[in-house]
């Protein structure tokens, strides 16, 4: 078989399905098909929530650290709080952005590039809004409590901070220790169990991508 | 606000008749990134519902099917991604009914047999790339669709030969 033998049955694929219509063509009749953005919209609204819940945040620190400004350690609990909030927001808005962003008439690479953009972006951006609880909840406690538990037991505070520190720096020496080369597969179902794999799709994805620009 | 409606049904008729005139186009991409009939039908789908939204940015000065290539194999390879690995099947159970003419629809059966095994072993952009040169487009034309120069296209496809040629001759 040569590749003119391809083309010719790639013309006889086209002669045969040009008869056959079997896809037919009702679909646009059907204006409720719109599976590339469906499959986008759970992200969507999944940011729209997140950022309706860090606005609420900021709704609701900013006046606990303007009220507490000249008590330094409830300032600082507010303050952390409310950038939290930010955060939220931002990351949000950034995903957002990028959903809004996706024009499927642009370039094939073009547009494959930032679909790939947008799903880093949306597990990074998981990883931002996830991982800084290992401290948050600190801050949290103790404007929930009114700074009662930095003013009756300090040293609980202290507890919290340190076992925080311990966390993110064994959430962190955890995933390296399971990436190792040695450990590959494991790494991978963790990762997978983590994200869905997200990550390590779209990276692969994104290098499939490079490589075809490249080569 | 008749005015408007009327616009849009003459508009929406002026597409059903250019999707009808380069159906082809669906239909080849969906046969080529899905072999399972409901899942190929799904992937049609989106691509006719993704013409329609974007068709207020088709620039008229530029030629339709083109254009289409780009929202069509957009749209396809996303789907390749986010649905994983295809099921493979059969030809008979992959949607294409053989001719009635036994020897000619036998020897054109074992060709498209042929076909869809070599797209299989491609990713999804050498695959685009490939069903872009089975369909004859210009390199300046896959350039446009792909988003690569002439010049990259040209090289691409070189080494597509290349390859397929090795791959035929194994």
């Amino acid at each position: 078989m040569e590749l003119d033998d391809l083309k010719h049955a790639w013309q006889t694929l086209d002669r045969r399905l040009q008869q056959q219509n079997a896809l037919g063509f009702q679909l646009l009749k059907n204006s409720r098909t719109d599976n590339a953005r469906r499959g986008l919209r759970p992200l969507a609204w999944g940011q729209a929530l997140q950022i309706l819940i860090g606005a609420a945040g900021m709704l609701v620190f900013a006046p606990y650290w303007v009220e507490h400004r000249h008590e330094t350690a409830l300032l600082l609990c507010g303050l952390v709080l409310h950038a939290y909030c930010l955060g939220l927001v931002i990351v949000g808005a950034v995903v957002e952005a990028r959903i809004a962003a996706i024009d499927y008439a642009a370039p094939v690479l073009a547009i494959q590039r930032q679909l790939l953009a947008l799903r880093s972006a949306y597990v990074i951006g998981g990883m931002i809004v996830g991982l800084p609880w290992w401290f948050i909840y600190v801050p949290l406690l103790i404007v929930l409590g009114d700074g009662r538990m930095l003013a009756d037991a300090p040293w609980v505070v202290a507890i919290q901070l340190a076992i925080g520190a311990i966390g993110l720096l064994g959430t962190w020496w955890f995933h390296r220790w399971a990436n190792r080369p040695e450990r590959a597969a494991f790494g991978r179902k963790l990762d997978d169990s983590a994200a869905g794999g997200s990550i390590r799709r779209a990276q692969a994805a994104l290098d499939e991508l490079a490589a075809f620009e490249r080569d | 606000m008749a005015g408007v409606g009327m616009a849009m049904a003459a508009q929406r008729e002026q597409f059903e008749q250019l999707l009808e005139r380069h159906r082809g186009i669906v239909l080849k991409i969906a046969h080529a990134y899905c072999r399972d009939t409901e899942d190929r039908r799904d992937l049609a789908q989106e691509i006719a519902a993704q013409l329609w939204k974007a068709l207020p940015a088709w620039d008229r000065d530029r030629p339709f099917s083109t254009w289409m290539y780009r929202v069509a194999l957009n749209v396809a390879i996303s789907h390749a991604r986010s649905a994983g690995d295809r099921q493979h099947l059969p030809l008979d159970e992959a949607g294409v009914e053989p001719s009635h003419d036994a020897d000619a629809a036998r020897e054109s059966d074992d060709g498209i047999r042929a076909l869809y095994a070599c797209i299989e072993r491609l990713d999804p952009l050498n695959r685009a790339l490939m069903l872009l040169y089975l369909d004859e487009r210009s390199q300046r034309e896959i350039g446009e669709i792909l988003g690569l120069s002439e010049t990259n296209v040209a090289t691409k496809i070189g080494r597509l030969k290349t390859r397929i040629r090795n791959e035929l001759g194994e």
